[in-house]
């Protein structure tokens, strides 16, 4: 089953109703949520009416072919980044080939395993997960580069560990919030502005116990914050 | 591939792994699967068979390539091992420039007999499901 509490809308376009019930099944079994659509004129008003997670694409239809459709796909801003499977019966190869030039991130081969068809769509589930997760990061680093905001926090670490950093500070922290520490120690260290996320906050004798992960730091710097761990205990941070 | 090949034999008409995988597909989800998948082949390819007839008698390759392309997909989802191996033959000769009535008519008339013999075989298995 994919790990999400909302379920996740897979668009499937095949002119096959066959094929489209077997893909539906097995879709539910996912843990996911199955739209199925026979026509691609059909495509562009389901796109804007439900939230896709990925697209199964059947490469072999009469009319607009499956390549026709990912061009189009591919060419609207809002829908370019949806994964895109291919489905293909007997298609040559160089046609699967120019699916994948165009963008189109894996193909199926017909007729349809379910266990197949499984494992490579949850594959492409889980990256985009993984994707988003690493674009939040991301928006957070750019929020905070672009200056947009500056947190001018009093704080002590209380403790270092491999990957991890508690401070101790007065007020609340939200899990997840990322941002840069300027603390003169990492300055005496030469590690410049490490990026620290929020894992936890908790509340005891006053203040707020933040632990946080430092993201994005080099081996090096790591080592030497092995190293000093001890003498850093106590000194003022952030 | 050019004419036919006559030694289908090598295959099975239905392979019950493929049955018994959408039987547990259903089981996880507590649905007929193979009930449902069945019932949609049965309400739908006999219309295909007809039409790939018609299109054969009218000359419209095009039409009956398309047919017989849709037709060997449902085979694969259902096990029909010798009617998808018939229809991907099949598929492949009229894709060619150079066919001749004659060939596609043997067939046709391959495509039809084993048609009827998986007909058979499916309403054995729809009612023991």
């Amino acid at each position: 089953m994919i790990d999400n509490n909302v379920k996740k809308n897979i668009l499937v376009l095949d002119d096959n109703r066959n094929d489209l019930m077997l893909v539906k099944f097995v879709i539910m079994r996912m843990g996911c949520n199955p739209i199925l659509i026979e026509q691609p004129s059909a495509l562009i008003e389901n796109l804007q009416k439900y939230q896709i997670s990925l697209i199964v694409l059947d490469l072999d239809m009469p009319g607009l072919t499956g390549i026709d459709v990912l061009k189009k796909i591919k060419k609207v801003p809002s829908y370019k980044d949806i994964p895109i499977v291919m489905l293909t019966g007997n298609s040559e190869m160089s046609n699967v080939k120019t699916t994948i030039a165009l963008g189109a991130v894996d193909y199926i081969v017909k007729p349809i395993d379910p266990m197949i068809f499984e494992g490579k769509v949850k594959k492409f589930l889980h990256s985009q997960t993984l994707e988003q997760k690493n674009s939040w990061v991301e928006y957070e680093i750019k929020k905070l580069t672009d200056k947009e905001i500056k947190l001018h926090l009093s704080a002590k670490i209380v403790s270092i560990g491999e990957m991890t950093l508690t401070i101790q500070l007065n007020q609340e922290l939200p899990a997840g919030f990322s941002f840069y520490s300027d603390a003169p120690l990492f300055a005496e260290l030469e590690i410049k502005n490490p990026l620290l996320k929020v894992e936890t906050c908790h509340f005891e004798n006053e203040s707020y116990f933040v632990k946080c992960s430092m993201i994005g730091l080099k081996e090096a710097e790591l080592k030497k914050i092995r190293l000093y761990s001890q003498l850093l205990v106590g000194k003022e941070a952030v | 591939m050019g004419k036919i090949n006559e030694n289908y034999s090598q295959f099975n008409s239905l392979n019950l792994k493929k049955i018994n995988e959408l039987s547990a597909l259903g089981r996880d989800l507590q649905e007929d699967v193979l009930g449902q998948m069945l019932e949609l082949h049965f309400s739908t390819a006999e219309d295909m068979v007809k039409n790939m007839h018609q299109f054969f008698s009218e000359d419209k390759y095009d039409l009956l390539k398309r047919e017989v392309h849709k037709f060997k997909s449902n085979c694969g989802n259902l096990g029909l091992e010798k009617l998808f191996n018939i229809c991907r033959d099949f598929e492949k000769y009229l894709e060619l420039e150079n066919n001749e009535s004659c060939e596609i008519e043997k067939f046709l008339s391959y495509f039809q007999s084993e048609y009827e013999l998986t007909c058979v075989h499916l309403k054995e298995i729809k009612k023991g499901a």
